[in-house]
């Protein structure tokens, strides 16, 4: 399985203090980290605002996350390359005029992109047709709507993730019932797929290690495999899956010529595995590299946006 | 919970032997030499004083020994030099250090010269090196096995060109590597490979060594080797059986450390009954990198510490390292929720003895 992932630790207003999370998430076993901003609409005056007077202070919520502010993330990377972080953003939806005009501005400025529907039709909106990674549902109180296995279904084929936010659990008795009822509805109705679990901690004592997570899945009624995979390969599928979302408009086959071998026959075959390989791993740097050049490659079809997990 | 959900306890393996040192196929030799990552061994003695102990065992502690912990390329192992000085002569064991057998990428070389790379699928498909499928994670998870003192693995033949391309030029697989070397005669000098590999930066590990003497704790149950019973149906009133007294060895550091009291709220262990008051109950715990041969050797001086003084048992429990991609043999390992993979000897006068054997869900085992 792929390495404990945790895609929600909260991007804090002192870059110290998320610092402290993360490397509280490092000590406790996750090496895939993703920062995560909530943005914010202008509620009033909707649109208005945002190309007005408000500009400023919603550019800033959607600025894409500056890792040079974060020097101890840096170091924690140079000492253990196998650390990876990602930036995310989590759009709560409440009205559908909002969606378009701050899905044009996201646009590929984070890895991850996840929305908070309040809805129901914004949530078989999210599922059936939203370019995005990660349905949240606000999980500290009663959803105001049924879920429904068709749309759910949807989301699933498409190889969106849901995701369950367990540091609410922590903070009161309510929030604790409300958290498990959803989340044990949720299982039922993906049947365990496509769940990820993560902290969304805004103090460190609220994160808990990876196999203490991997027994708290059991509570929601997860299989011991299903609950593992909530925490590790899911989280992988969801980082492919951004890949292609991101890279899916421009991207190439691209591969580098490798060294002479002795065996000649295998080298032909290695060589085109190893192509493909890189090529659904979506590689950034390759793909800006060669993205200028893709009006000559139709090899690639780009039609196909589910990760393969 | 209120609906009486009923949770599984994880699954495990234990299996237990009764047998004699005498036997002429000395299956618990096999048995210790066929695991060969050890990191820690235990031993526990009842009622003999603290002298006597140290005394006996002076010569074949592992204290002295060391391991090398090195960041290495894999493909430092693949070269002549290397095989023809460590591999191919005497006993050459290295494992990854601080890698997860669930979620990264493993490594390991066996006593017997094979290369076990366990690597998951993003590394497998970019390696290109033929492996098998991992018995646990079918399709994340690959394990590659190269025998490095294979005859045929030497320069200009294919498998060796391709392995030492596909290590060196396309992937350079780097971690790293607790090492240690038994050379020829049988004495440990892994201060060679520290000098072998002196242009990659290293260091000596010292195993450590811990005692305690249990001040307060003076209790150990009553076994025998033939009149304790397997089973929960209590043979005789005067014996303890053979599961309670595994349980009783396994939570000893937890009775030893006092800090709970027996029956409290956070744990219930106590001492099985019938139990006998002791003089004195000694641990003895080594921590590092030891090596099978060590371990026998401690059999050995266990063996004459019981002939010498009247003593009821003596445990010797030994740890495997739970990230390890091998346990016994060459068989798959791996790690679900812990990776645990330990024996524990218990020995009696006459030269028999108990072995409880235990490991996790993700073993392939014996």
């Amino acid at each position: 399985m792929a390495a404990f992932a945790d895609l929600n630790v909260p991007y804090l207003d002192d870059p110290r203090a998320t610092e402290k999370l993360v490397s509280k998430a490092v000590k406790l076993g996750f090496e895939t980290i993703a920062i995560c901003k909530t943005y914010r609409f202008q509620n009033e005056c909707g649109k208005e605002t945002r190309k007005g007077k408000g500009k400023g202070k919603d550019r800033a919520s959607l600025s894409p996350i500056n890792w040079d502010v974060f020097p101890a993330i840096q170091a924690m990377k140079n000492k253990n390359p196998r650390l990876k972080f990602y930036s995310r953003i989590t759009i709560p939806l409440d009205d559908q005029n909002q969606i378009h005009p701050v899905f044009t501005e996201v646009g590929n400025a984070f890895d991850i992109v996840a929305v908070q529907p309040t809805t129901e039709k914004l949530f078989q909106q999210a599922c059936k047709s939203l370019d995005i990674d990660i349905i949240s549902l606000d999980m500290t109180r009663r959803l105001p709507f049924y879920l429904k296995f068709p749309t759910v279904h949807a989301a699933i084929e498409r190889g969106v993730h849901f995701e369950i936010m367990y540091s609410t659990a922590l903070r009161s008795t309510s929030e604790r019932t409300q958290l498990l009822s959803i989340a044990l509805d949720l299982v039922v109705f993906t049947k365990g797929k496509n769940i990820i679990m993560s902290s969304g901690a805004e103090n460190e004592l609220d994160f808990r290690g990876p196999y203490d997570l991997v027994n708290l899945g059991l509570l929601f009624n997860f299989k011991e495999e299903q609950s593992k995979a909530a925490i590790t390969k899911n989280c992988r599928a969801v980082l492919f899956h951004s890949e292609a979302r991101r890279g899916a408009e421009r991207s190439v086959i691209s591969g580098k010529l490798l060294p002479q071998h002795a065996n000649e026959e295998t080298e032909a075959i290695t060589m085109e595995t190893c192509s493909e390989d890189e090529a659904s791993k979506g590689d950034d740097h390759q793909k800006e590299a060669t993205g200028d050049g893709d009006n000559g490659d139709d090899n690639y079809e780009p039609t196909k946006k589910k990760a393969k997990v | 919970m209120a609906d009486g959900k009923a949770f599984s306890t994880p699954k495990r393996r234990l299996t237990i032997e009764k047998y004699s040192f005498q036997d002429e196929k000395e299956r618990y030799r096999r048995h210790i030499e066929e695991h060969p990552f050890n990191h820690a061994v235990e031993i526990v003695i009842p009622d003999v004083l603290l002298g006597n102990v140290n005394e006996c065992f002076q010569s074949p502690s592992p204290t002295q020994h060391h391991c090398c912990l090195i960041q290495l390329p894999v493909h430092a192992f693949t070269e002549v030099e290397f095989i023809n000085t460590f591999i191919k002569n005497g006993q050459f064991i290295a494992l990854s250090w601080e890698t997860r057998i669930d979620s990264g990428n493993c490594a390991a070389i066996l006593p017997t010269g094979v290369l076990i790379l366990s690597l998951d699928k993003d590394t497998y498909e970019q390696l290109g090196l033929t492996g098998k499928p991992s018995a646990f994670q079918k399709k994340h998870r690959f394990i590659v096995e190269v025998n490095l003192a294979a005859p045929s693995f030497v320069p200009g033949k294919k498998l060796y060109e391709r392995v030492r391309w596909c290590l060196k030029d396309k992937l350079e697989l780097t971690f790293k590597f607790l090492m240690s070397w038994t050379n020829e005669a049988g004495n440990l000098s892994t201060g060679t490979i520290h000098s072998f590999f002196n242009s990659y930066n290293g260091q000596m590990v010292r195993n450590e060594v811990n005692t305690q003497r249990a001040p307060n704790y003076k209790k150990a149950p009553n076994i025998s080797y033939d009149r304790s019973s397997l089973t929960e149906d209590k043979m005789g009133p005067e014996n303890c059986d053979v599961c309670d007294c595994m349980s009783f060895l396994s939570g000893l550091a937890v009775l030893l450390a006092e800090l709970i009291a027996p029956d409290s709220y956070v744990s219930t262990l106590a001492c099985p009954e019938p139990s006998r008051d002791l003089k004195e109950l000694i641990t003895h715990r080594w921590t590092g990198m030891i090596t099978s041969n060590s371990i026998i050797s401690m059999i050995h001086s266990v063996r004459n510490l019981i002939k010498s003084n009247d003593v009821p048992w003596i445990a010797l429990t030994v740890w495997g390292f739970t990230d390890c991609p091998v346990t016994w043999k060459q068989n798959e390992h791996g790690h679900f929720l812990s990776g645990e993979n330990f024996y524990t000897f218990v020995i009696f006068p006459n030269d028999q003895y108990w072995l409880y054997t235990a490991m996790g869900s993700h073993d392939i085992g014996l």
